[in-house]
């Protein structure tokens, strides 16, 4: 099957953050782990049901409200602040604690990690964008499967939906393959 | 009974070492990301040193370290037996390579069996490829190249009538790289050599070994459009049939998004050259001999030390 990457103009890509933030956002239930690293670009992601690793396992169910989002959006387009550095920033305009208890609780949920600095805590995302939206979408597909009263059904919907989907991105591709030709032959007379 | 206490203790090391070498690599070849610059014939060739690395190691230190240390250094005298350990050590040992060896030949034969099938009624054709090449049914995958040591390459009808002859000749010489680097056969002995928790790296592997045939299948921007094309049309068609284990087939990989975005965005340099790196591997490899052979005798020692604490 044709993967998501199609559109990578060349190698592992990371969306922005914006973007993938919103698309997250869409989707709060999190309970898959993933691995993620350069060979998951290589058709290689390995996924584990959390129950099987430590790592993440805490996320099974875990919902994440708007403000947690709004931080967590903030922290992926800055990556790395401090509680008052983020207050200071336009899109934020809450209280000190506010942010503080927020902040808090997304490490606690394992989304941010935090180092000493001074007599404050320095956050960190722990994932990307682009990680928490490939878990999202595949508990979204878990779910889907384990929706039916027979296994197969669900399972057929996805093939057809992805075989339309194929079947639409390898005709953007002809397209694209046709446009370089041409691009080609024009350089070429030129 | 000294021989057998040998054969025993040399299946021992070799079975240990084998196992731990082997879960190092299959959990910790994914933190080799600095991978991701080089070229892809080197990628697929260090994944595929990797993926076989703990064979070979092992095999290599039992022939050159544990089999000699018994054989020199083990006093003939002694009746000693041969613990409980080392017996079912070895006789894991000795079902692992049963097992290869059946995995082997039930690949081998599985292939066979399918290629003959899909060769009946089949028109032998010349495209100037080294190996023999034949025009099947439309049902068989569309470019396939099969076997190991009398290679053959099989298009469907449908492959053949869908590519223009530019597309062609560049799918044809995909196939025909995967020939030169001898692909089928590294798939033959990951099948000998074989253990859990391998299959990401096995698929890590393959992939690489697309991207090089891609790479060694072009040389221009007119030739990598060529191939991107062929490759749409023909993930296209889908075949009735399952490729055979030992074969390659040219839209066989899952990630084709990623292959087709390289071919779009080929580039004189993206391929890169395998050529220098073979400056790095040799000279290691001299290097690595020549230490061997210069810390042989306390090493032969030390190993022996290590059978012994196993016999007992």
């Amino acid at each position: 099957m044709i993967c998501k990457e199609l559109h990578a103009s060349s190698g592992p890509e990371r969306p922005e953050a914006g973007k993938s933030a919103s698309a997250f956002a869409k989707n709060q239930h999190i309970s898959i782990d993933g691995r993620f690293g350069f060979w998951d670009n290589l058709g290689v992601l390995e996924i584990r049901v959390q129950k099987n690793i430590p790592f993440l396992s805490w996320i099974a169910g875990t919902q994440l409200g708007h403000l947690e989002q709004q931080v967590l959006r903030e922290m992926w387009s800055r990556g790395n602040a401090t509680v008052r550095e983020l207050m200071e920033t336009e899109n934020i305009k809450l209280a000190y604690t506010t942010i503080m208890t927020t902040m808090d609780r997304l490490y606690k949920k394992r989304l941010l990690d935090r180092v000493v600095e001074g007599r404050a805590y320095r956050y960190f995302p722990r994932h990307t964008p682009d990680e928490m939206q490939r878990v999202a979408a595949l508990e979204g597909i878990r779910q889907l499967l384990g929706s039916g009263e027979t296994s197969s059904l669900p399972l057929s919907y996805l093939v057809e939906a992805l075989s339309e989907h194929d079947a639409q991105l390898l005709d953007e591709l002809q397209v694209l393959v046709e446009r370089k030709r041409q691009e080609l032959q024009k350089r070429g007379q030129s | 009974m000294f021989a057998l206490r040998g054969i025993a203790v040399s299946l021992t090391l070799f079975w240990l070492s084998y196992c731990a070498l082997s879960v190092l690599v299959a959990y910790g070849w994914r933190y080799l990301d600095r991978l991701r610059n080089l070229p892809p014939r080197v990628v697929a060739s260090l994944l595929f040193a990797a993926r076989i690395l703990p064979f070979a190691l092992s095999l290599a230190g039992t022939l050159v370290f544990a089999a000699p240390s018994f054989v020199w250094l083990e006093p003939r005298g002694t009746d000693e037996e041969i613990g409980v350990a080392p017996l079912l050590l070895g006789i894991c040992c000795l079902a692992f390579f049963a097992v290869g060896l059946t995995r082997v030949v039930r690949a081998q034969t599985s292939t066979s069996r399918v290629i003959s099938s899909w060769l009946r009624g089949a028109r032998a054709l010349d495209v100037g490829t080294p190996a023999p090449s034949f025009q099947a049914s439309s049902s068989v995958p569309p470019l396939t190249l099969a076997g190991v040591c009398r290679p053959r390459l099989l298009f469907s009808e449908s492959a053949l009538a869908l590519l223009s002859p530019d597309e062609l000749r560049c799918a044809v010489r995909h196939e025909v790289a995967h020939m030169k680097f001898r692909d089928n056969l590294k798939k033959l002995a990951l099948q000998f050599a074989w253990f859990p928790s391998m299959r990401n790296l096995e698929k890590a592997w393959q992939h690489a070994a697309e991207l090089a045939a891609d790479d060694d299948a072009v040389s221009n921007a007119n030739e990598a459009l060529d191939l991107a094309a062929a490759l749409i049309k023909l993930s296209r068609q889908l075949p009735n049939q399952p490729l055979p284990v030992i074969s390659m087939g040219l839209v066989q990989d899952g990630a084709l998004s990623v292959r087709i975005s390289r071919l779009l965005n080929w580039k004189e340099s993206s391929s890169g050259s395998a050529r220098k790196f073979r400056w790095f591997a040799v000279p290691s490899l001299v290097a690595i001999l020549l230490t061997t052979a210069a810390v042989y005798g306390p090493l032969l020692a030390q190993t022996h030390e290590v059978t012994e604490w196993l016999v007992r």
